[in-house]
């Protein structure tokens, strides 16, 4: 019985993690009843670890605690896409209006050289004026956007991050004996 | 770097795909290669089928006036037929739309030429065995909506109602695979397994060390898998491995890339059957993510049922009835019924089973009394909701009455075109006064629906599939205990969802509307 018992008794798992995150994520899950058994470079990724966890195979609410790690991994990775789409208006209004600056920089240049009347140079002219003007507003606006991107990012980030804290503690309550509900 | 240059592995500097976090999971995919292997092999089939018919059209002149005439017939057909009305207004569209071999395909997917064979088969089976089946115990003592179930249940397909057997609910599959782990441990004669998806991984290394163990002490074990279920993640390794250690393994409608509607009957049930004494069903298959070891869609959610007592009986014989129109074994059922012990309980517990193999779609219709009998309230928890209209009127008809109706429905998707349908149906009932929740960052695969009065737990999904396509098995019971385990994971289920309001249902856009409307036209036949 005891040699059978043994079959139930612990449970494993891998996660493949950036390793600027690796120490946040590993106490995250360990507030889960998780422990670190491993942690390796990965094989194919520079930026990721491999960590392998454990844990006993019974433990008090595991339901629950299966539930809530999912909402773990959901908001972890939520910081990954805030982290990488911080700046996605901002480098899409960029390249937009830097193009389109670039793109009627060239057209009034072009304009100018093919077509000698005075009416072409008024419009090459107007085509070169319409560019300055767009890259002067983008020196303004991509600044402002920049912040307000920023400002967004942090108070999305630090709400996330919040959430994260109370998901971990709410588990670690779990744990420990006796729980609240959300 | 290996000096030697023999097995040097290139790093790609930045995991662009990975967010944050990503778990280890297994699956090499294979099972969705062989998935479109064999619809392109269908595909194939059925154009070869059209470009025949214009062949011969070509050909004769007097072939297209044929296939027009075949058409109208079958269309008369269809009209009159017993299918229910959504499946009609479906193939009158299909043969209209495919008039020169439509008729051909209807022919090739009627139950009664497909199916008519193995339908008499398992009639023989059922005859024989009748007269092992017990008599319903006495249940004049029960509310009159429990005599009327059981009594169905019993007049259709002789399942009888067992007041002398115990029921414990389990819900969470981690919860309900713990106690069959401990249970498979314990067992002395035999074991029959029956599951839609049997997958490799660590839940079924656990299993089969057991059964192993089992097999080499002398315990019969049986297994059936679905075919189509279990494709690609059971491994033809460890089918020979079971073999070898003496266990008995079945596959259920073998998947072959030939055209036949008949491939579409599936066995969706999850049965554990232990010396005739204790018996697990639910919602559970054997794999990894059921017990969220693996992870596929968020949190999946999950439910099963044991019962102990003279009512296993209805399951063991379910499993010997599918396993001798399997494999034409002949073996004495009369040696695998009335083990169990009799319990003292305050309540009746009836298993039962459905399928394709019996006149009337027990499933339906044993789910459209249980809808018909609140009076209070009706929670419905399934992974897929895509009834027919006279459970869906039902259901509107009880909210409008005042009874609390509440769906759960999953968050995350598994089969995206399902999903939307699932989504638009339920969300058609909230103007009703129906409550829809989903429930946050998880898969609710789970298959309950419960009543005041009692519930039923099982394999059942809440759509056309389960109630005219598959074989499931479920339990019906009026067990306080039980029902208060099964409110109790409602509550829960609640408590973690989000409630689908009408504002935030008119914020669907054009396309995911139309996207529904057009997969409902399918729904019969998903």
């Amino acid at each position: 019985m005891e040699k059978q018992m043994k079959i139930n008794d612990i449970d494993t798992f891998t996660l493949f993690v950036k390793k600027e995150k690796s120490i946040n994520i590993i106490k995250s899950y360990e507030s889960f009843g998780w422990t670190l058994v491993s942690k390796s470079e990965n094989l194919h990724y520079e930026d990721l670890l491999d960590l392998e966890f454990s844990r006993p195979h019974k433990i008090e609410h595991k339901d629950e605690l299966q539930l809530k790690q999912v909402y773990l991994e959901e908001k972890l990775n939520t910081i990954g896409k805030l982290e990488k789409h911080k700046h996605s208006k901002s480098t899409s209004f960029g390249l937009v209006a830097g193009l389109f600056s670039m793109a009627l920089i060239v057209l009034s240049m072009i304009w100018f050289v093919h077509f000698q009347t005075l009416k072409d140079i008024l419009i090459a002219g107007l085509m070169a004026a319409v560019s300055i003007t767009f890259i002067v507003l983008e020196t303004i606006i991509l600044p402002k956007l920049i912040k307000r991107e920023n400002n967004e990012f942090v108070k999305k980030h630090k709400t996330i991050i919040k959430e994260i804290s109370e998901i971990c503690f709410y588990a670690q309550s779990l744990l420990g004996g006796e729980h609240e509900q959300k | 770097m290996n000096k030697n240059n023999q097995s040097r592995v290139v790093k790609i500097k930045q995991s662009e795909h990975i967010l944050t976090i990503k778990l280890k999971t297994e699956g090499n995919g294979l099972g969705v290669l062989k998935t479109l292997i064999v619809i392109l092999l269908i595909a194939a089939q059925f154009a070869v089928l059209a470009l025949s018919y214009f062949y011969f059209a070509g050909l004769f002149s007097s072939y297209l006036t044929f296939s027009i005439v075949a058409t109208l017939i079958t269309c008369i057909y269809v009209l009159s037929s017993d299918y229910h009305g959504q499946a009609k207004a479906t193939w009158i569209l299909f043969l209209l739309l495919s008039f020169g071999f439509g008729y051909i395909i209807f022919l090739l997917s009627d139950k009664k030429i497909s199916f008519g064979r193995s339908q008499k088969k398992y009639k023989n089976i059922f005859n024989q065995t009748e007269k092992l089946k017990n008599q319903t115990d006495n249940i004049s003592h029960m509310p009159e909506e429990i005599k009327t179930s059981c009594n169905y249940l019993y007049n259709v397909a002789k399942f009888p109602a067992s007041t002398q057997t115990k029921s414990t609910y389990f819900p969470s599959g981690t919860s309900l695979f713990d106690s069959i782990i401990e249970d498979l441990e314990k067992a002395k004669s035999f074991i029959f397994i029956e599951f839609f998806i049997i997958s490799n991984g660590k839940l079924l290394n656990k299993i089969l060390k057991i059964l192993q163990e089992k097999a080499a002490a002398g315990v019969m074990i049986k297994i059936i898998y679905d075919d189509m279920g279990s494709h690609g993640t059971l491994k033809r390794k460890t089918k020979k491995q079971i073999k070898k250690a003496g266990i008995e393994l079945q596959e259920f409608n073998r998947l072959l890339p030939v055209f036949n509607i008949a491939l579409n009957l599936r066995d969706h049930r999850k049965i554990v059957i232990i010396d005739g004494k204790i018996a697990y069903t639910g919602g559970t298959n054997l794999a990894d993510e059921y017990v969220n070891e693996k992870r596929m869609h968020g949190y999946w959610k999950d439910e099963g049922i044991k019962i102990e007592g003279p009512a296993v009986d209805n399951l063991t014989l379910a499993f010997l009835e599918q396993w001798k129109f399997l494999t034409h074994q002949d073996l004495d059922f009369s040696t695998f019924l009335n083990r169990a012990e009799k319990f003292e309980t305050n309540g009746v517990v009836v298993p039962f089973v459905s399928g394709p193999n019996y006149q009337f779609s027990i499933a339906q219709n044993i789910y459209a009394s249980e809808i018909s009998n609140a009076k209070e309230k009706l929670y419905i928890m399934t992974p897929y909701f895509v009834p027919d209209e006279t459970i869906t009127n039902l259901i509107i008809n009880k909210a409008r009455s005042g009874v609390d109706v509440r769906i759960v429905l999953p968050d995350v998707a598994d089969k995206k075109f399902v999903y939307i349908v699932s989504r638009n149906n339920a969300e058609k009932l909230i103007a009703s006064g129906v409550k829809l929740y989903t429930m946050t960052h998880s898969f609710v695969h789970s298959k309950v629906i419960f009543t005041e009065n009692s519930c039923i737990v099982g394999s059942i999904n809440m759509d056309l599939r389960s109630f005219n396509q598959q074989f499931e098995s479920a339990v019906f019971t009026n067990q306080k205990q039980t029902m208060k385990q099964v409110l109790d994971d409602f509550e829960y289920a609640f408590s973690r969802s989000t409630q689908i309001t009408s504002q935030n249902m008119n914020r669907r856009s054009r396309s995911f509307r139309a996207l529904a409307g057009l997969f409902n036209i399918i729904s019969p036949f998903m």
